[in-house]
This record gives C-alpha cells, sequence and structure tokens, in this order.
C-alpha cells in the first residue's frame, strides 16, 4: 500500500497479487490462479494452463487405433472409460463396425461405474477444500476404491484400464463379477446417504457454497460449459438424452437437474447423479444378455479406416467429451482433437470468481471438478 | 508444599513452575497423539500406529525431527519480530497456567483475580499472531496474521462477556469461590447458552476449526506460520496445544465445576486431581470431536458470527443473569430461560443459513462494481 | 595423427594393423572354403594399448577368436576336459543305457526314421523305462522322418534351400542389384526435382516388408532406400520441406472419401443450413454423425455469426474449433456447433491456404472460443485475426514453434522411428 502523506488525502492502493499454484494443496492438479485481490475480494483472475501439457494429439497422430486407447485413460484419469468409449465410438462409425449387444452393456456398466468413482472423488475432494480435515475425503476414498476394486479385478489395472477395443471390449468379464457388482450398488447408495447426512445438510457447508461462484444459463452456454456445471444452471442438457449412444435409449433414469447454478447445486447435482447412475447399473445388470460376442464380426487385426472425418461425442463426468478424428486411410489417426469438457469448464473460471472472495475462489475451483490432465491433454 | 515445611517461599513457587513445566510437555505430547488417534478414526483411518506402541512415541519423533531441523529465515524477514513471535504467543499461555486449579491447594498461586489475570493474559498472544504474520514478510503469511488478528480480537469480546456472566452467579472473580460455588451443582446447568458462547469462542481463540481460517491447509498454507521452521515452528505447536489445555481446564473450572463437583470440596487432592483431569479430557474430546467433523467458515462469515450473533447472545445472558440475582430468584430459573435462548439460537441460526446463505453477488454493490469494470455484468 | 579412440599411431602402424586384418580375413575365408578349422586367434593387441589409451578395436573379419575344437561345419566341439554333467556312469549303468538306447533306435527304426544323439546330460536324467515310453509312443508310422522324440527332424538327403553360392554367382547377383538400383535412380532422375514417384512404392513397401512371407524383392529394397534417403537428408534452407515428396506421392494414389448416410435430423439439418444460406456457395460432405459443411474462407465469419442468430439454426453451444494440417493445400480450419433449442449439429469448415492463414476469430460470438482459439493459434500458426488475447495457452509464453503440424522439428525422428506420416 501506498500511502500518501497525510490523512486528508486519498488513499492510493494498489491490488495485492496472490499467485496460487502450481504447487498449491488446493488447486486440484498443476494449475496456477494469479488473482488480483482488494483486501478480501476479488478483483480479477487469471487461470494459467499448460503444466501438464503432454502432446496427446500428436501422440495419437502416431499410435494406431488399438495403441491410442492408452492415451484416452490418460487424458481424463478419472473419467477413463468414457474417454475410451468416445475414441472406440469414434473409430467405430467411421468404420461402420457394429458394436455387438453383449459388448455395449459392458461398456455401459464400466462407464457408469466410472462415473460414479468420479463424482465420489469429487465430493471428497471438495469437502476437503471446504475445509473438512479429512473426513469427506475419506468417505469419499471409501465407496471409490469399492469401485476400484472391481475394476482391478475386470482389468487388472487401477486407474488406466485400457479395456475396451474399437469393436467391443477385450476380454469377456470374471466370473461372479456381475454378482459382486450388484453387491455394490447397496453398499453405494449408503455412501450417497453418507454424504447427505455429512455434507448436504451442514450449515457450515451450506453457508460456503451457497450463492457462490453463480453463473447464469446463457452465459454457461456461451461458454461451452456443459455436464454439472450446465445442468446446476437449470439447463436439462444430457448427452445421453439427447443424442443417444450405445444402450442410453433403452434405459430409464432422470437428469438432476440445480436452480441457481452456484457451488451448492454443481455439488447436488452430482451426488444426485449417482444415485442415478446407481439405478442404471441395476438395470443394465438385469437387461444384459448372459452371454454372447464381445467383438464385433471380422474385425481385422490391423485396423485401418476408410478415409473421413467424424466428431464423436459422449457425456464424460465431467461434461461433453468429445473425438474429432480426421482418417486418411491409414491405420493411425491423421488428426486426433480431444475436445474435452474441463477445457471449456476452466474458461468460465473468470467469470464466475470475479467479485467473490478469496476462500470463495477456492470453492469454485473445486465446484468445476478439472482434471489438469484433461485440460492440457 | 516447602512453604509448609521449609517456609521458603520462592523455591516452593520454582519447583511448582518446574512441575508444570514438566507436566506441559508431556501433556502437549500425549494431546498430539491424541488428536491424531481420535481424528483419525473420526475419518475412518487408523492414525499413529508404528512408532511405539499404538503409535504413543509420534509426537516424540516429531518433536525429534523438528528439533534437528534447520532453522530457515527469510532473508528480508524482520529479525527480531521474527525471533521473538513464537516467544511472545507461547509465554503468555503458560503465565495463564500458573494461575488455575487442579485440585484444592495443587497449583502454583491462587490470584484474588485470578480469572481476570486469565482473560487478561489471553489476549497478549494475539500479538504473537500479529508479530508472526509480519515479520515473515509473505504475503501469505500477513493475510494470515491479519486474518487471524482480526478473528481473535473479535472473539474475546464473547469469550470474557461469557465468562462475566459465571462471575457474577459466583460474586467472585477468585477461582476458589468459583469453584466452591459449584459443589452442589455445576455452572453448566444455570448457564447452557453461556457454555456454548465460551465455547465457540473458545474455538476461536484456538483457531481450531470451524475457525481455523488462519491458518487453513487449503488455502493461505500455514498462515502466519509459514514462514517457520523447525524450533521455532514447534514453538507454535506447543502454544496451540497447550491453549487448548488452558482452554478446556478454564471451562472445566467454570462451567463443570473444576475439582468440587460431584465428590465435594473434603475429599483427598488425588481423587480431585483425576476428576479435573477426567473432565478436561472430556471437554477436549468435545474439541477433537468438532473438529472433525465440521467445514471451515469463511473469515466474513466468522466475523459475522461472532458480532452479530454471539455478542447479542451473551448480552441476553448477562441480562437473564442480572436480572435472577437482583430479584433474588431461584437459580433454576435461569437454566430454563438460558436453555430456551440457546435452543432459540440455535433455530435461528439454521433457519438464517438455509434461505439466505450469504447475500447473493447481485445485492453486493462491491462486487458489482467490480464486475463492471472487468466488463461482465 | 589420432585414430577414433583417441590413441595415437603413426601411419605405418595403422597400415601394418589394416594389413594383418586383411591376411586374416583372407586366411579365414580360404578356410572355410576349403572346410579346415580356421588359423589361430588375433596377435596381441599393439603396443599403444601398454600406454594407457583405450586399444582400438579391430573390426575382425574372421568371426573365429579361439583355437577352440570344432567340428567340420565349424561349431564348438565339446571339450573333452571339461567336467562332465553327470557323474560318471559305471560300466553296468553304460551298458544299460546303451542296449536301452539301441532298443529305441531299433524301433524308431522299424517305423522309419533316424536317430539323433541325445546329449549325454539330458540322457543321464531320463531313466531307461521313460525313453522307451516316450520313443514308443511317439513314432508314428506316417513317413515323415522323425527324431526319437517324435519332432519332425530334417531329411540330410532333402535339397538344401539355397545353394552355397559360388564367387561367380556371387558376383553376378551383386551386378545385377547395382543394375537395378541404377535403373531406378534413372527413373527418379528423370521425374521433376521434388516428385519421386518411386516413392510411391516406399510405404507399402515399408508397411509390407516384415509382414510378407517371402520379404522385399531386392529391386523394391532399393528403390525404397533411395526415396528414403531423399526423404531424411538434412534441410538445406529454411524453406525446404522434407514432406513435399510425400504429398506428391499420396495425391498419386490418393483414395476416395467415404460417403456416409445423414440421419434425418442431420438432412433437416442440411436443409436448413441451405435454406439460411441459399446464396453462398457450401460445400457439403457427410460424416458418420454431423454434416459438414465446407465454406470459403472469405464467408467464413458471416456464416459462423449467422449460425449463431439466425432463429432457424441458433447454435449458441460452440463446441470447439481446431486445425487439421493438410501440408500443401494448407490448413483445415474446423468449428464444430451445436444448438441446444433446435438440436442441430454442423461441423463448418474451411481451408485456409498456406501462404495466408488468417482466419477470423469468432470469440466476439461466442466465448468459448477465446480458449480454442488460443490454442489453435499456438498449435498451427494460423492468426485468428481480432483475437482479445493471443497469447500463448498451453505452451510456454515465448515458444514460437507450432507442434501440431505435419512438418515439425522432430519429424525426422518421427520418420526415422518409422512412424506413419502420410
Amino acid at each position: 500500500m501506498v500511502l500518501e502523506q497525510g490523512f486528508d488525502q486519498e488513499y492510493e492502493t494498489v491490488d495485492l497479487n496472490i499467485n496460487m499454484g502450481p504447487q498449491h494443496p488446493s488447486t486440484h492438479g498443476v494449475f496456477r490462479m494469479v488473482l488480483a485481490v482488494d483486501g478480501e475480494l476479488v478483483v480479477d483472475v487469471e487461470p494459467v494452463i499448460g503444466y501438464m501439457h503432454r502432446g496427446g494429439e500428436k501422440l495419437s497422430e502416431t499410435l494406431d487405433y488399438r495403441q491410442g486407447i492408452g492415451i484416452q485413460d490418460r487424458t481424463d484419469y478419472l473419467g477413463q472409460f468414457n474417454c475410451e468409449q468416445t475414441y472406440c465410438m469414434a473409430a467405430e462409425k467411421l468404420g461402420g463396425f457394429d458394436v455387438p449387444e453383449r459388448a455395449e452393456w459392458i461398456r455401459t456398466i464400466c462407464v457408469e461405474l466410472n462415473r460414479m468413482a468420479s463424482h465420489f472423488m469429487f465430493i471428497g475432494a471438495y469437502g476437503t477444500d471446504a475445509g473438512f480435515i479429512g473426513t469427506a475425503f475419506i468417505y469419499g476414498f471409501r465407496e471409490r476404491e469399492r469401485i476400484q476394486d472391481l475394476f482391478e479385478e475386470l482389468t487388472g489395472e487401477r486407474l488406466m484400464y485400457s479395456y475396451f477395443r474399437v469393436g467391443g471390449v477385450a476380454w469377456e468379464l470374471p466370473n461372479g463379477w456381475t454378482a459382486k457388482v450388484s453387491n455394490l450398488l447397496k453398499e453405494l447408495r449408503q455412501g450417497v446417504a453418507d454424504f447427505k447426512g455429512l455434507l448436504s445438510e451442514n450449515e457450515v457447508f451450506l453457508a460456503r457454497t451457497r450463492n457462490v461462484g453463480v453463473i447464469s444459463a446463457e452465459r454457461a452456454i456461451d461458454y461451452g460449459l456443459s455436464g454439472p456445471m450446465l445442468r446446476a444452471c437449470g439447463v436439462p442438457w444430457d448427452l445421453r438424452r439427447e443424442e443417444p449412444y450405445s444402450v442410453y435409449p433403452r434405459l430409464e433414469f432422470e437428469i438432476p437437474v440445480g436452480e441457481y447454478g452456484d457451488c451448492y447445486d454443481r455439488y447436488t447435482v452430482r451426488l444426485r447423479e449417482i444415485e442415478q447412475s446407481i439405478r442404471i447399473v441395476a438395470q443394465c445388470l438385469e437387461m444384459m444378455p448372459s452371454s454372447g460376442p464381445i467383438m464385433a464380426v471380422n474385425m481385422p487385426r490391423m485396423l485401418r479406416l476408410p478415409v473421413g472425418e467424424v466428431y464423436a461425442r459422449t457425456e464424460n463426468p465431467r461434461g461433453e467429451y468429445g473425438i474429432y478424428l480426421v482418417s486418411k486411410g491409414g491405420n493411425k489417426p491423421y488428426r486426433l482433437r480431444m475436445r474435452s469438457a474441463c477445457f471449456a469448464n476452466l474458461s468460465a473460471l473468470r467469470e464466475m470468481t470475479i467479485g467473490e472472495y478469496i476462500a470463495d475462489a477456492v470453492m469454485i475451483l473445486g465446484s468445476t471438478d478439472i482434471v489438469l490432465c484433461e485440460v492440457d491433454r | 508444599m516447602i512453604q509448609a515445611w521449609f517456609g521458603i517461599g520462592w523455591l516452593d513457587a520454582f519447583l511448582r513452575v518446574q512441575l508444570l513445566v514438566g507436566f506441559m510437555t508431556v501433556n502437549v505430547l500425549l494431546l498430539i497423539w491424541a488428536e491424531r488417534k481420535v481424528l483419525a478414526r473420526i475419518q475412518q483411518r487408523l492414525g499413529p500406529t508404528r512408532t511405539g506402541p499404538m503409535g504413543l512415541l509420534q509426537s516424540v519423533a516429531d518433536a525429534g525431527k523438528l528439533l534437528t531441523k534447520e532453522d530457515v529465515k527469510p532473508t528480508t524477514a524482520d529479525r527480531w519480530v521474527f525471533d521473538f513471535a513464537p516467544f511472545a504467543l507461547f509465554v503468555p499461555i503458560f503465565v495463564s497456567f500458573l494461575a488455575l486449579p487442579y485440585a484444592r491447594d495443587v497449583w502454583v498461586r491462587s490470584l484474588p483475580l485470578g480469572l481476570f489475570f486469565v482473560m487478561a493474559i489471553q489476549s497478549v498472544t494475539i500479538v504473537g499472531m500479529l508479530m508472526a504474520g509480519w515479520g515473515s514478510d509473505s504475503k501469505y503469511a500477513l493475510l494470515g496474521g491479519v486474518r487471524s488478528v482480526a478473528q481473535m480480537i473479535s472473539y474475546e469480546i464473547p469469550l470474557v462477556l461469557s465468562v462475566v456472566g459465571i462471575a457474577m452467579l459466583s460474586g467472585s472473580l477468585d477461582f476458589n469461590v468459583i469453584i466452591e460455588a459449584q459443589d452442589v451443582v455445576p455452572n453448566i446447568v444455570y448457564q447452557p447458552l453461556g457454555f456454548f458462547i465460551f465455547l465457540t469462542a473458545a474455538m476461536a481463540e484456538l483457531a481450531r476449526n470451524p475457525f481455523d481460517i488462519p491458518v487453513a491447509e487449503s488455502e493461505v498454507v500455514g498462515g502466519p506460520f509459514v514462514e517457520y521452521s523447525g524450533i521455532r515452528w514447534s514453538m507454535f505447536f506447543l502454544g496451540e496445544y497447550t491453549n487448548l489445555f488452558v482452554m478446556s481446564l478454564l471451562g472445566t473450572v467454570l462451567f463443570l465445576g473444576g475439582y468440587a463437583w460431584p465428590f465435594g470440596l473434603d475429599v483427598g487432592w488425588p481423587l480431585q486431581l483425576a476428576l479435573t483431569m477426567g473432565k478436561v479430557s472430556l471437554m477436549i474430546l468435545l474439541l477433537f470431536w468438532i473438529r472433525g467433523s465440521l467445514p471451515r467458515l469463511r473469515i466474513d462469515q466468522l466475523m459475522s458470527f461472532a458480532w452479530k450473533v454471539l455478542i447479542p447472545l451473551t448480552f441476553v445472558q448477562i441480562f437473564l443473569n442480572g436480572l435472577v440475582l437482583t430479584y433474588a430468584w431461584p437459580k433454576i430459573i435461569l437454566t430454563f430461560t438460558s436453555g430456551a435462548f440457546l435452543l432459540l439460537a440455535a433455530y435461528a441460526i439454521r433457519r438464517g443459513v438455509r434461505r439466505t446463505g450469504r447475500v447473493p453477488r447481485e445485492q453486493r454493490l462491491d462486487a458489482l462494481r467490480i464486475r463492471e469494470a472487468r466488463g461482465l455484468s | 595423427m589420432t585414430n577414433e579412440r583417441g590413441g595415437t599411431e603413426t601411419p605405418e602402424e595403422r597400415a601394418a594393423r589394416v594389413q594383418a586384418a586383411k591376411d586374416r580375413a583372407a586366411a579365414a575365408h580360404a578356410a572355410r572354403e576349403s572346410g579346415q578349422p580356421p588359423p589361430a586367434a588375433q596377435p596381441a593387441v599393439p603396443a599403444q594399448a601398454a600406454a594407457g589409451s583405450p586399444p582400438p578395436v579391430e573390426a575382425a573379419p574372421a568371426p573365429v577368436l579361439d583355437d577352440r575344437p570344432r567340428t567340420a561345419s565349424g561349431q564348438v566341439k565339446r571339450d573333452p576336459d571339461a567336467p562332465k554333467l553327470a557323474p560318471p556312469a559305471t560300466p553296468e549303468e553304460r551298458a544299460a543305457r546303451i542296449a536301452t538306447a539301441k532298443e529305441a533306435a531299433a524301433r524308431a527304426k522299424a517305423a522309419g526314421g533316424t536317430v539323433t544323439a541325445r546329449p549325454a546330460a539330458a540322457r543321464a536324467e531320463a531313466t531307461p523305462d521313460a525313453v522307451a515310453e516316450e520313443s514308443a509312443a511317439a513314432a508314428p508310422s506316417d513317413g515323415i522322418l522323425r527324431t526319437a522324440k517324435g519332432t519332425i527332424k530334417r531329411d540330410p538327403d532333402a535339397p538344401k534351400l539355397a545353394p552355397p553360392a559360388t564367387p561367380e554367382e556371387r558376383a553376378a547377383r551383386v551386378a545385377a542389384a547395382k543394375a537395378t538400383a541404377a535403373a531406378a535412380k534413372e527413373r527418379a532422375k528423370s521425374v521433376p526435382e521434388g516428385t519421386a514417384s518411386a516413392l510411391g512404392k516406399g510405404p507399402a513397401v515399408a508397411a509390407a516388408g516384415p509382414a510378407r512371407a517371402t520379404g522385399p524383392s531386392t529391386a523394391d529394397l532399393a528403390a525404397f532406400r533411395q526415396a528414403y534417403e531423399a526423404v531424411i537428408k538434412p534441410l538445406k534452407s529454411a524453406g525446404e520441406q522434407p514432406l513435399r515428396a510425400v504429398a506428391a506421392a499420396r495425391a498419386e494414389r490418393a483414395v476416395g472419401r467415404a460417403e456416409f448416410e445423414l440421419t434425418p435430423a442431420a438432412l433437416a439439418t442440411v436443409a436448413a443450413f441451405q435454406e439460411v444460406f441459399a446464396e453462398l456457395e457450401i460445400d457439403l460432405l457427410t460424416s458418420p454423425t454431423d454434416p459438414v459443411f465446407v465454406v470459403d474462407k472469405r464467408d467464413i465469419y458471416q456464416v459462423l455469426r449467422a449460425c449463431k442468430t439466425h432463429p432457424k439454426l441458433a447454435m449458441n453451444f460452440f463446441r470447439g474449433v481446431t486445425g487439421v494440417d493438410l501440408l500443401d493445400e494448407g490448413i483445415e480450419v474446423v468449428y464444430h456447433l451445436k444448438s441446444l433449442t433446435t438440436r442441430h449439429a454442423v461441423t463448418v469448415k474451411t481451408l485456409l491456404p498456406p501462404d495466408d492463414l488468417v482466419v477470423p476469430s469468432v470469440s466476439n460470438i461466442w466465448r468459448a472460443a477465446n480458449w480454442h482459439e488460443r490454442e489453435m493459434m499456438e498449435m498451427f500458426g494460423v492468426v485468428c485475426a481480432g483475437h482479445p488475447d493471443p497469447r500463448n495457452l498451453l505452451l510456454d509464453e515465448d515458444l514460437t514453434i507450432h507442434p501440431l503440424l505435419k512438418a515439425h522439428p522432430l519429424q525426422e525422428l518421427e520418420l526415422r522411428q518409422g512412424v506413419n506420416i502420410f
């Protein structure tokens, strides 16, 4: 602060620049946020990204359609099956391959379980941002670990699954896996109830998240927000309903929608999405054929796609994840563009944060549920 | 003791102080271990298990590590302020130990103005925090220091006023008299509202969750203590846990009957000591429990809670006390009225948070001005 | 004068060393031809090694470096002085073993095969009974030569796959290869510079090489190597692009774009588009998911703005903008749009010629375009005119290369790694 001489003159103050990150306990990943603050009020915020940029799109041009699935896992490491599914869908649409039914059901179960795992982790991390020193975090991870145990049994991996293939899935489900999934659903329902008791009705949490980081529906659409960020603003837009793919036309589920577009609504929407995902998985287990092929017929060993382009998109836990694939007839993509949901979600950070307090900046950032690897690819 | 045996007053005092120092050191080690274990159990973890039986030697290991750490100091730190701050924080807390009673005749000095002394000395620790924040010459430390000073000054008032209620009931500021007045009924029965206010204000004074914004780990990492390392930082830690014990002991003495309830004054000092320690442990456990269960309040929410909720409630309590004492009504009336106001306050807080939470951004002129300047609204 | 390893030697020493190596090679070759064991190992390291410098490594042409006893074909014979792997058998055991073996051999021979000698070590483990059972069970009578174990044995009387070439034959082969290579070079020279059509076979050969059973022919290999070298030779100037040859070759064998059937929703979108932009020239391509409209560079801004503002289209959801590097043709800028109200989904693209990589920025139409355009600008070098904040987004602030272009600084490395570069 630069004070002028004498008290009868105006104070001339400069804004304080606070740098949060790239190493910081509450920026979820390697992300830097430069806040200009006036006292406790945020006057300007500049998000600086690119610390996790690994050239995923360039790499994908050098990997064929089976190797490229690994890159998709590593792009959104909390919605892995979703990204794999988008990539496989893009290749399947361009190549004209029909995924057999059992494979589609298996894919949907994996995708919805993954959505639940991602949302549980979000809630755990969000509680930690709010100031629960670890209680909410462990609650969230307890449920997530249960789902990850199932995935480890299925794929052998805890995080980078690489289970989907173009044309189906890589191998058949292990014996007894579906029984374990349906036993797990009861425990997950209890987990959601635990969170409702811990966070949703907690006065302090309500005070921290209500009316914080509000964004209107028009602005949200203009910024390209999608997923729970958009649904929290009151826009009932879900790609599983609007542009259905896989077996979603046959499933019955609701789209949770918020009202005000604040942090609390984003949290609630995700919590209710977990419940809907439980419902979806239960239906999948019932309706899935108990045997059948899991890979499209006549899939060549070295897949070559015809010349053309395709933009395939699915509903990621974070929003609309799209793969724009341009093929020139070879066994590798000519151009692979990953339209990541977090990239667009993060671009609205400035809009949501200016005019809020510093402590709110952390809460808003947490509510966007970003995965920096997806933002930077 | 020595006074009685040898008549040497100063040696007696010296030995008692030494005893207290030893007791305090061991106590802090045990408290740190207990906090970690209790918090872990609330969070479905185990806490320290490996160092020593049940992890009891964990604090010893931590202490050893802190003592052998290099004393890193920012070069631009204000040397004397920076060096002296830990002591400015710790010494007043220890001095307030000297006036608190553990059992009849088991204390260092019995002051006729004991309560006043303790309250006054507690305020000096605030200076220590400010010195730490300012002397570190770091933005985060300064923010943390300023926040903590604001919080502590605000919560001194409800703390002292709730204690005034007790002084009114007992008619004296001498701890002996206060405890003897409670040998049949502890004060908490007559002052439930006062106890609630005291507990909340004590948590804020200790900078514990939900009021730990000065040391908020997920935001301004470490608060005013961010630049300290090694022994200096361990002094702060020591101070915090000693203060925890002091506040709990104060609460026990003032509200839970100290060593007098329920067995009266004539029981031997070992039993009284054990009783005191048991009650202190209960209060400490309560504080740990609250820490693990609630998220943290934002600084403006903290401040408005202190000034707009707690202080009016203390005035209500004092007014009720005054009424009952002036007209010599039976003190049981206090129980009902005070309890009724406590329930009313709880209901009002709950409703207030649910209905508005916080003023929406559109109604805050300062936020609106900033957003217009940035072209956002 | 120093050699590669840093030691010093006089020219005479070097000449002597070279001559000694040549002599050894000739001797080994002669020995191989005549079927005798080659001469003894090479002489000791020259004196300069004693001075402390690392000894010069000789590329010894003769594979034989020791004097171990060898069989007629050059394989190392088992040293009779080496310790035996199994304890020496008593005479009775040996007699029993021999008898069993003779029995098995007789049986096998009766079944119609020859017997190879099994190594002593293995024989010591197998009991005579097991051996007898094994050879009895594994002796089918289908006329194929089999070993005692039952595996198919190569008939020693069968002709070799390729007879050892005499020096004359070898010389003839080399000459033929040289001729083909020269012919290919002639062909390449006759074609205008920069478009080696010989490369048309290159990638196909490379891709098919390891997979084909017979392997590429020598002429094909020579042609590929020549074309490959033409591609990876170091750049002489900043403007030289190594990919021009590839682009031309690809244009020669260009495959048509696949056509897809549009869904009814997509057809409705196409109809709406055609209605709104009736007077503009817009090409329609198909993709499995959306219709793709190719717009001229001059019209792209008004098309995009109309996409958002026109009530029939109302594309308020900007999915993304990206670029595709089309080498000679330029860079294609691709916009993906969606309408949340009318449910239209389109892909709009425009081609920027390589000398004019400027496209108007649409950040003032959709706020979402801001970051997508920043990323496209830094990755492709396209300039989005009018962008409010054209800094690098993901890359370092001071980085000026454009990584997603096909001709990028690490492209040579990719070629060497055999990555398909199209």
